[in-house]
């Protein structure tokens, strides 16, 4: 790590301001527990750092009239903390607790989770389940889409260079759905998801999957979406034998890799397993809420 | 007493190492710092063409570059091993090696290191290295035993045929063949015990300063073996008196054997600094620790038991390959010879045949880590153990008994002329199954199964053999009555700083507020040996014994001087100097006092109260103990989930109680780590390290570990005058085959019979896919 120029604006305006006079020479600082480490690799160090992480906007956790808003700079440790995500949303403390260690937990923030975008991140099959929201404020103003859209490619984001990541909505109707994330690393704490999952479904009348949602990490380049496995599931009846189906099908639309941490034929299995178990996950948080 | 031996007494050390106040060796910057970084061999093996440091000199802030060129010009040595075969009697010599402290010519592993850059800031000489132009003829690359062997694998030596330095074989193998024609069963397993590697939790570093005025050389290491450091940088690389160089260790965060011996580093910042005549600091990385420290295990085994039709063992033969990296350095011939020495652990084996060979790779060299060869003869042992009992149908517990040698047998001389003085092997095992409710076994597992889990429990008899060499410890009291201890031995932590006073204390009544300790520094301790091998408490405990010995004594002839009685009337107890018969008497501490006096004294007293003690591990003692663990392994996935571990150990005589648990929580830990997590893995075509940060090479961290119940049988040791035996590096060694065996026993019931170690969920999976397919 090379020596470089530090500014902390305290505004989204400010921010886009400092963006705008010095990309593409600057990055965004967060927590640091991405950036700082790879600053560490590399000669290439940027010419200036702006720490976003004392920008008001980009905190809080709160319901709005569109949803739950939860700041970019929120940290794990705040989402585990936080009241309403316990109570309506505990599959994202479940995925926050999975983030490193204490110490990672207590930096790491949730937007810069979602901007390093490795296939591994623990923060975005959770959200991806419930079709969360992005926003976006650059030179040009603000703007919203889908976390789907945000994520392009392993380490790469819809985000250009001059902007910056606000926050992340939970439409207001997914706020409380039943979901379920889980992790498989090679042991219990501060592990790589060799695969992580999380699955989220509303029971219908006649207790059929409602809006079925199926995201997998660490089996294809980005966090993806397992639509063939929901749309199997949406209007069918909730049973063990249709939750272990679309297990089956979302196999079948992952692309993992073999390398020497696992082979592609054992990330299939555990994509069967794990998206089997996350439904199971959602199905018993509904029903202890009954 | 609360602080006498045997009591859990808390660390004296830690209120310091918690609260940052430690001071490691990156701790310590001195005026005018330079800083060091190395240029690492980027190729598993390969001749260097050439080395141009042109662009990286002219870069800002660069002091010095140096290259092996430079070592040969200088006339600078290299490391070589502790001790061949031939150097204890074997009469065939081994390929010798010698471990340059900068490549000469050829590279023989990744991370070999090559040049030394030495610039005004850290980053500026990582900038410079990076500029280190280093042309190399790329060779082909070995990197297991197995494959190194064969006729035709890549040669990492010409004068060493097979890439082999030495085979070892003890026993006799004409009386085992017969055996096994006779027996009723044999058992048959494969096994390869992998490589690992410490990661200290404070990796090596080292900064050394020259003194212009005095023409001495400082040199502040993270080393287990401060006295060694200097005698092999003095020796061997720069050929000259010892009193030029004087070694510090300050706080050391860990070794387990791989600060045992010296890196070329220290002997790099050493030439360095009287180069430049400034300091010169090198702090490595984790992922330089991962590359460049010696490395663990890497042993191949095929091995055989027979046994009569009662399951009584009438045989032991093993053949092994000890892979062990491209140089064979310092120690690395300890857990060669250690494993081939304890092979037939606690079992009364009525015929052994052993062998091993000494394997060179393009991989880095190994030397002993925590258990040094006693983890790969246990682990074999015990493997075949249960085997057989699930073979033959009998209970592996049932199976032990009938073979282990019998209290009433000891002194015991095993075959390979080890006399294991004391051991209640029988009755420890029994202690450990009634500690682990091995009757509420089969409730557990019915209650796993329901919830999708097989449920299995692995027993390990283990035995070590600890305390190695001899070593020096000094009492000095000081005028105002308190003492210091002057430590020949290392804590580097296992809490010496808290137990040598405890025990001191204890001994001579004094409080142990008053009690200060002294070790690692060359100029302070006239002479050591460091910590290695679970030696301290027995060579360095007996050695304290001895001195405080002395201590009284003496004090005995200051106290009858003072209280005009004869010495041989007066008697010490509780800390006081009792003129026999008489209400008259000093205390330690007045004595102490007297001794000082500045005048009065008779001159055959000489001034002040010092004692010095000597002790020489001749024998080894024997600490031995049974572990029990039982697992959980989710049926789809194939995780392990470590459920239970108790652990029965007889380490003799407990001097803390607090600090020998730890000690055992800690080996199990490191032991659960290579059964289950840790492997150092290489890209057999290339030699690459795969598992370079901690990304990959996955140490277990507290989470992994159940709450461990443990226990002790403290059976004395004969063979030192505390009775106490090693307490190191039991728990390492018997942790790995418990957690092995008890996989297996989980498993069986769906026909696996073996998993290679660490056992991750892929290769559980796999091993199940397999016996399904073979069904
Ligand atoms: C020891 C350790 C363990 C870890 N374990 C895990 C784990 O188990 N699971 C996991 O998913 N991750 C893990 N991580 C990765 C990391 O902690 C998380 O990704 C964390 O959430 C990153 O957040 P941050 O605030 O520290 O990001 P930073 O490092 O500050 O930033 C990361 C990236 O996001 C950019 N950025 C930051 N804020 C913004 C913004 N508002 N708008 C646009 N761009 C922005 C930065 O420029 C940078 O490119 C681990 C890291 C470490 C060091």
């Amino acid at each position: 790590m090379r020596a470089f120029d530090y500014i902390a604006p305290d505004s989204t305006e400010s921010v886009v301001a400092a963006l705008a006079a010095h990309s593409p020479n600057a990055r965004l600082l967060g927590g640091g527990t991405d950036l700082i480490v790879d600053l560490k690799h590399t000669s290439n160090t940027p010419k200036v750092l702006v720490d976003v992480s004392q920008v008001e906007d980009f905190h809080g956790i709160e319901m709005t009239d569109r949803g739950l808003r939860i700041g970019s700079m929120v940290t794990h440790t705040e989402i585990m903390k936080s009241e309403i995500i316990q109570k309506e949303l505990p599959a994202m403390v479940d995925a926050a607790h999975t983030v490193g260690a204490v110490q990672t937990r207590n930096l790491g923030t949730l937007g810069g989770n979602l901007v390093t975008c490795v296939p591994s991140m623990d923060s975005g099959p959770t959200l991806l389940a419930l079709d969360a929201l992005v926003t976006i404020a650059g030179p040009k103003g603000s703007r919203q889409i889908t976390l789907e859209e945000f994520f392009v490619g392993p380490r790469k984001t819809c985000l250009e260079p001059d902007e910056v990541l606000v926050d992340i909505i939970i439409p207001k109707e997914n706020v409380g759905k039943p979901t379920h994330f889980l992790k498989f690393g090679l042991r219990k704490g501060q592990a790589l998801a060799l695969v992580n999952a999380a699955a989220s479904f509303h029971v219908g009348d006649g207790n059929i999957f409602s809006a079925p949602r199926i995201a997998l990490g660490a089996v294809a380049p980005v966090v993806m979406r397992a639509t063939k496995a929901e749309d199997f599931l949406a209007g069918k009846e909730i049973t063990e034998a249709n939750m272990a189906e679309a297990g089956e099908i979302a196999v079948t639309e992952i692309k993992p890799i073999t390398d020497f941490r696992a082979s592609k034929e054992y990330r299939r299995e555990l994509v069967a397993v794990f998206t089997r178990r996350c439904l199971a996950g959602a199905y018993a948080l509904h029903q202890s809420r009954a | 007493m609360q602080h006498g031996i045997g009591q859990p007494v808390t660390r004296t050390e830690d209120p310091r190492l918690l609260t940052g106040r430690g001071i490691y060796v990156d701790d310590i910057t001195l005026p005018n710092q330079a800083y060091a970084v190395i240029v690492y061999s980027t190729i598993a093996h390969g001749i260097i063409k050439s080395i141009d440091t042109e662009a990286a000199s002219a870069a800002p802030g660069v002091l010095l570059i140096l290259t092996g060129e430079d070592a040969k010009a200088d006339g600078l040595g290299g490391f070589g091993p502790a001790f061949m075969p031939e150097d204890v009697g074997i009469p065939v010599p081994g390929h010798r090696t010698s471990r340059p402290i900068l490549a000469q010519g050829k590279v023989r592993h990744l991370g070999e290191r090559v040049a030394l850059v030495v610039a005004e800031t850290a980053h500026q000489a990582m900038d410079a290295a990076e500029l280190v132009e280093v042309d190399y003829e790329t060779l082909p690359a070995v990197t297991t035993a197995v494959e190194a062997v064969k006729d035709g694998a890549p040669q990492v030596y010409d004068e060493a045929a097979n890439n082999t330095s030495f085979a070892l074989r003890m026993g006799n193998g004409e009386a085992v063949a017969a055996a096994f024609e006779s027996a009723a069963h044999t058992t048959k397993v494969s096994i390869y015990n992998n490589r690992l590697t410490a990661n200290s939790m404070e990796p090596r570093g080292s900064n050394a300063t020259y003194d212009r005025a005095s023409g001495e050389t400082t040199l502040y290491v993270s080393t287990q073996n401060p006295h060694g450091v200097r005698e092999e940088l003095s020796g061997h690389i720069f050929h000259e008196p010892e009193t030029k160089l004087r070694v510090i260790a300050r706080d050391v965060g860990g070794g387990f054997g791989m600060k045992g011996g010296v890196y070329p580093e220290e002997a790099l910042v050493v030439w360095a600094t009287r180069k430049i005549q400034r300091p010169v600091k090198w702090t490595p990385s984790r992922t330089e620790s991962l590359m460049s420290d010696d490395q663990g295990r890497d042993q191949t085994v095929e091995a055989e038991l027979a046994l009569d039709a009662d399951g009584k063992i009438l045989a032991l033969r093993w053949a092994a390959l000890n892979n062990v990296g491209a140089y064979i350095v310092g120690a690395a011939n300890v857990p060669v010879m250690f494993s081939l020495r304890l092979a037939q652990t606690v079992y009364a084996i009525p015929e052994i045949d052993v062998g091993t060979k000494a394997v060179f790779t393009n991989v880095p060299p190994t030397t002993p880590y925590r258990g040094a060869g006693r983890p790969e003869a246990v682990y074999i042992m015990e493997r075949l153990m249960d085997t057989a009992a699930h073979e033959m149908g009998i209970d592996p517990v049932e199976l032990r008994r009938k073979n282990l040698i019998a209290a009433d047998a000891m002194p015991f001389t095993t075959h390979t002329h080890y006399v294991y003085d004391s051991g209640e092997f029988d009755a420890t095992m029994s202690q450990c199954v009634a500690a682990a409710d091995w009757d509420g076994f089969e409730k557990r597992k019915a209650e796993s199964e329901a919830n999708g889990r097989w449920r299995g429990r692995g027993l390990a008899y283990y035995i070590d053999d600890t305390g190695i060499f001899n070593d020096r410890m000094e009492l000095r009291f000081d005028p105002s009555g308190s003492v210091t201890i002057v430590a020949g031995t290392f804590s580097h932590g296992q809490g010496h700083e808290t137990t040598y006073p405890q025990m001191v204390s204890d001994w001579l009544g004094v409080d142990a507020d008053n009690i200060r300790f002294i070790q690692g520094d060359t100029a302070a301790v006239s002479f050591g040996r460091g910590s290695y091998a679970s030696r301290s408490m027995i060579v360095g405990g007996s050695a304290l014994r001895y001195a405080a010995d002395e201590i009284i004594e003496k004090g005995k002839k200051f106290a009858a001087h003072v209280m005009e009685a004869s010495p041989a009337d007066i008697e010490f107890a509780d800390g006081k100097f009792v003129v026999a018969g008489t209400d008259k008497q000093m205390s330690m501490t007045e004595v102490a006092q007297w001794a000082y006096h500045p005048a009065g004294l008779p001159p055959e007293l000489g001034i002040g109260l010092e004692g010095v003690g000597g002790f020489a591990a001749t024998s080894p003692s024997f600490p031995n103990g049974c572990h029990i663990s039982e697992v959980e392994i989710d049926q789809e996935t194939g995780k392990v989930y470590l459920d239970r571990f108790v652990a029965v150990d007889d380490m003799g005589i407990v001097m803390n109680t607090l600090l020998a648990h730890g000690q055992v929580q800690g080996g199990v830990g490191q032991g659960v780590g290579q059964a289950l997590l840790e492997d150092l893995q290489y890209d057999p075509d290339s030699g690459q390290l795969l598992t370079g940060s901690f990304l990959d090479y996955c140490m277990p961290r507290a989470d992994d570990l159940p709450s461990m119940e443990i226990e002790m049988n403290e059976v004395p040791c004969t063979s030192n005058p505390i009775g106490v035996k090693g307490a190191g590096e039991g728990g390492t060694v018997g942790a790995t085959p418990a957690v092995i065996i008890a996989i297996l026993d989980a498993l069986r019931s769906e026909g696996v019979n073996d998993i290679p170690m660490p056992a991750t969920p892929e290769r559980i999976w796999q091993a199940l896919a397999d016996a399904k397919k073979a069904a």
